[in-house]
Formats: C-alpha cells, structure tokens, sequence
C-alpha cells in the first residue's frame, strides 16, 4: 500500500495548510512581536558587552569570544521566534470549553494534527515573522554568519526539529489538563525550565558541569542550544557529545533531535492512550 | 442487521467533592472526596439503518453523554457499543470516517476562514475523492443555499448561516449515520424550519440514520418517527412519536366555563371518575382518563346538569406528555418543576429545559 496513504498524510496536511491559513488571517498581530524579539535581543547584547568590559579583546569565557556569544543569543532568538508556539494552552483551552468534542469527531489522531498545526504555524512564523526579525537583528547587531551554506540549512532543518520537539512537551504539558483542568501554574513552570535549560538565555556550556550533564539527559536542549550550535560551528567545550567539529557537530546535533522527536511522540502516543479514557467532556 | 447496538452502556464522571469550610478545605488538601456520578446509566437500544431518531431528555439527563460516546469521543465506563459494526472508542479513526457529528454549539470549521476554503480542508481531511468531493460540495452548496456566504469568514456568519455551513461540514463525506447535538439551538424560526427540512430531506434521500438531541420538541414533530427519552441516565421512553401521543392522549382535560357558579363537592360526588379544579367560580377545569368516561359521554352530563356556555377539550402537547414522563419517573421532577415555574416567570427567555403549559 501506498505509504503516504496509508498514514493520511493529505489529512494531515490538512491541518498544516489550516493552521498557516489562520495565522495569516491575524498577520498583523506579530508587528508587535517583532518589537519584543528586538528588546530581548538588546537586553543580552549589552548584558554580554558588560560582562566583557573590562578584557582583553578577543579574551573568552567558556570557550566564547564576546562576537561568538552575541551570534549565539541573538541566533537563539531568532531561532525561537520560528519554533515558539501555545500548543499547550490550546490545548487545555479544548479541553476546558469542550471543543475538544469537535477535534476527536474527526478521522485523524489528536496528536498527529496538533503537530501537523505546529509546523503549519511554524511555517508562518519563519516566513513573516523570524524573517524579519533576523533582517532587523542582522543590521543592527554584530552577527556572524555561519560557517558554510550547509551550516545554515542544518540550522533551519534543526529549528523545524526544535518545533516538533517544542510541540511535542507542550502536547504533553497540555493533557495535563485532563485530571487537572487548569494548568497555568504547569505552563507556566514549564516556560521557566526551557528559557534556561534550553540554552535560550545563555549556552549550555556556561552551567556548572552538573547541570550540564544533567542537561544533556532533558529534551530541552535540543530546543535551542543544538540549531545555535549548529549555526555557530561550534559547542565549545558544551555538551560532550555535540563535539567541537563543524561537520561532525551537524549530524550529532540533527540525530539527537531525531532522536528526541521519536522518544517524545512515543511518550505522547502512550499518554494519550490512557488519557483519552479518563477524559470527560464539559458542556453540550 | 441493525446499524446501531447499545448494551447496558455506563458512564461514570468522578467528581470532586469539596468539604465545607476552612477545616474541610485543609482536608481537602490531604484527602480528597471523590463522588461518581453517573450520567449514563445502564442504557440499551438499537437503531435500524435510515431511521430518524429524536433524543430528548432534560438538561444533565445524560443526553450529551450518550452521544459522545455513540460517537467515539468519550470511553464508556461500562457496556458495549457496536456501531457499522465498529466499536466507535477502539476504532475512533476508522468509525467516525462513516458518521457525520454536529455539535451544534460549537463549529467544526475553520473560524478565520472563508466557509468555502474550510470544506475544501474538510474534504482533505476526509480524504474524499477529488471528483466525489466536487459533487457533494456542488449538491450541498445548493441544498443548504450557501452560495451567499460561501466567501465569508466563519466568524462573520449569522448563527443559522453558520448552521448550515456546519451541516455542509458534516455531510461532506457522505456520513452512513449522522448526529447531532441541539443542532437548532439558538436559531429562529426561519433557520429552524430549514435545518429541519434539511435533515429530512437527507434522511429521505440519501438514506442517512438520523439521531438528534434537542429541547425544542417542534424538532422532535417536524422530524422524529421514533422518540427516546433519557432521564436520570436512564431510557425512560423509547417507542414512536404516535404511540406516545396516544399515551398522553389517554389522560384528557376539559375547560368549562359556566354561566352559573356551580358546587364543587356535589360535581365531584356526581362524577367521582372525573378530578375537577376550580380556578374561579365560573372555570371548571376536568381532568380525566378516556377508558374510565369517554368524553362525549362527559360532556353530555355536563351539559345536563350545569349552565355551561363553553367547553373546550385541548389537545395535549408534546411537551405535556413528556413532562409527564419526567414526572412519572420522579428523577428530575424537581428539575423540572422548576424550570417551568421558572419559564412561566420569566419566560420565554427562562431555560431551555422542556417545560409544561406556563399556568
């Protein structure tokens, strides 16, 4: 049999054209978002020149020169702006008002088509939102470009894999909601622990060795230190099995990923199962 | 073989239960109280191909429960579900792709989007055939009449445009079965009318098994040959709308009105079979069984004995037969109650809950 029948895949990209095609009804709404990436992305250019202030040129911390860094936080923010998304309020917000009804009517699996979403918002995003705001961040800010053109195309593969692993906690995160109904505190718990153990804020490299190692264990950094890895050539001294080549540092980083996005959608499909069980619908 | 076999179907929502006060709430931090509360409660019926069933029961009867799980969306409790000959939770993906489900408080379309582009996405969805696809959009295009708002963002349609979008939305597949769940709530007249002569027609045409919710019981008149009623998670009336006309039809009232002030007690003595109400001296109302005195039998020693200028012999109501029903089974009798005092205070915005006669 066919295989891209016989895995629905023209449903799926149902929900992918879907969700690009709702995202570009509310374009207008991430004018305003592109103005927040520029704060984020000032605050920790002059946070890093301070920290750097009183070297020597071309002195290092952790294996980062001040221009290397400052490629790594705004790369990370860039890269962010593609793989960002609120599958898990989305989520509980289905599951809160019942219109996760209509969802479970259709021939597909939840997860399938929340991931299949992502990655149609993910589209949307790149083209009219981390566009331009790498356009702007790259006239305004000291950023170097990657290594090699294969460099920069295992950087966007990467932050589509960032996407798929991002949706795929956030999936988990949201069914939560079935026992508990309101996550907030969940949600927000969990925006904490990946600003910082994804390596947006500042490279894995840079944690104490324990967090490291315990870092490398967690799907997080695969979120965001591995695509700004790749971009930079580099992890310098980070994570052990990244490794230091340039080459080499593309297929460690990509495979980890790969192998994060398989763990996960297992993770989830197994949930899931049991979840949909205890699931109780509110209101007609 | 029937398209539809329930078998004692259960389900049960575990519901926390809060202790009362500032001690009762610590407790509740350590040991939580958790009530079962069943919704659905050991039901049973069967549905043939092609048949048009009305599903009515008060609100939390269990009503939207059942359908749920007819659908596949919730996991029963207990009980088993052979549906097209599909068990609709195990095989969800497999069964709903043959049944078309309206919600009729929510949508299935794309809200940011023009109806059209969120059909052709169902179409996708669905997996239909290219050219299967184009006809059934064709033909419920113009057996819906969307042509006016075809180009229109979901969100900018009126509740009954947006109904039948929904109904498109859910027929686009060419459904074996299709459910629905309170799909005319909220619609006026006008856009009731159409839904249910739509449905009717789909029924009539394309052979669809039909089973819908609703509180409005006109629903229930327009479309419904067969009539289950739920209450207290139980099937308290499953037969054809005829038989349960018949049934209310059993317990007839007169009004009287009189030109002289009759007694009461003597009336009474006189026609011990019959049970008389005064609302004022010169209103009698008779409340009796046509097997105990056929009418024409009471009306002719009505006629001889009191001044009478009127007699009235009302029909009864759908709607009084069911809260009947309701009353006999004595669940939510209260609910009921209470919604009708409440619906002849403040009607007709008062509830959506079936109620009696506003007295």
């Amino acid at each position: 049999m066919n295989p891209v029948r016989a895995l629905h895949l023209p449903a799926y990209a149902g929900f992918f054209s879907g969700q690009f095609r709702k995202m570009l009804a509310y374009r207008t709404r991430y004018v305003t978002g592109i103005i927040s990436y520029l704060v984020y992305v000032t605050t920790y250019y002059y946070l890093w020149r301070a920290v750097f202030l009183h070297r020597a040129p071309g002195a290092q911390i952790a294996g980062f020169t001040l221009d290397q860094i400052v490629t790594y936080v705004a790369i990370s923010w860039i890269a962010r702006s593609a793989y960002f998304n609120n599958v898990d309020r989305e989520l509980a917000e289905q599951v809160q008002n019942g219109s996760i009804a209509v969802a479970l009517s259709r021939p597909v699996s939840l997860q399938g088509t929340v991931v299949a979403g992502a990655l149609g918002e993910g589209l949307f995003r790149f083209c009219f939102f981390t566009l331009p705001i790498g356009a702007v961040i790259f006239l305004l800010f000291p950023v170097a470009p990657p290594p090699s053109l294969l460099h920069a195309i295992a950087f966007v593969l990467s932050c589509a894999l960032s996407q798929v692993i991002l949706t795929h906690v956030n999936f988990l995160v949201g069914m939560c909601a079935f026992p508990l109904k309101n996550i907030d505190g969940v949600m927000r718990m969990k925006h904490y622990l990946i600003e910082i153990l994804s390596g947006l804020l500042l490279p894995i490299s840079l944690f104490p060795d324990w967090l490291q190692a315990l870092s490398s264990w967690l799907p997080f950094q695969a979120i965001a230190f591995v695509p700004s890895s790749i971009w930079l050539g580099h992890a310098r001294g980070g994570i052990g099995w990244l490794g230091d080549d340039p080459t080499q540092l593309i297929v460690h980083g990509l495979a980890v990923q790969a192998a994060w996005v398989a763990a996960l959608a297992l993770l989830c499909a197994f949930i899931w199962r049991r979840a949909a069980r205890s699931l109780s619908v509110q209101g007609g | 073989m029937p398209a539809v076999v329930v078998t004692n179907l259960v389900k049960e929502f575990r519901r926390f239960k809060r202790r009362e006060g500032l001690a009762g709430a610590f407790k509740d931090l350590f040991q939580r109280n958790y009530q079962a509360l069943r919704a659905v409660d050991g039901v049973s019926f069967t549905i043939e191909a092609g048949e048009r069933i009305g599903y009515i029961g008060p609100n939390g009867a269990g009503k939207s429960t059942t359908i749920k799980m007819l659908t596949g969306i919730l996991t029963p409790t207990s009980g088993e579900i052979a549906a097209l000959g599909l068990s609709p939770h195990r095989q969800r993906k497999e069964y709903v792709r043959r049944i078309g489900v309206v919600f009729g408080q929510r949508t299935q379309l794309w809200w940011d989007l023009a109806v059209i582009e969120s059909l052709k996405l169902l179409l996708q969805i669905y997996e239909v055939p290219k050219a299967e696809g184009a006809a059934r959009l064709a033909k419920l295009t113009e057996l819906l009449a969307l042509d006016e708002f075809l180009h229109t963002p979901v969100r900018k349609l009126s509740l009954g445009q947006r109904m039948r979008a929904d109904l498109a939305a859910s027929l686009l597949h060419g459904p074996e079965m299709l459910f629905l769940d309170e799909p005319t709530i909220g619609l006026d007249l006008v856009a009731k009318d159409a839904i249910r002569a739509l449905l009717k027609r789909v029924n009539d045409e394309l052979g669809t098994t039909i089973l819908l919710t609703t509180h409005d019981l006109r629903d229930i008149e327009a479309l419904a040959e067969r009539v289950m009623v739920i209450d207290g998670g139980k099937i308290v009336y499953d037969g054809s709308l005829d038989k349960l006309r018949d049934e209310a039809g059993e317990e007839a009232s007169a009004e009287i009105e009189l030109l002289e002030p009759a007694s009461l007690p003597e009336l009474q003595r006189a026609l011990p079979q019959v049970r008389f109400t005064q609302e004022n001296p010169l209103h009698l109302r008779a409340v009796f069984s046509k097997r105990a005195i056929p009418a024409a039998e009471l009306l002719s020693r009505l006629v001889g004995s009191l001044k009478v200028a009127d007699i009235a012999l009302p029909e009864p109501s759908i709607e009084e037969v069911i809260r009947r029903i309701y009353e006999k089974t004595g669940k939510s009798a209260m609910v009921a109650a209470k919604t009708a005092a409440g619906a002849a205070a403040t009607s007709p915005a008062a509830g959506d809950a079936p109620r009696g006669r506003a007295r």
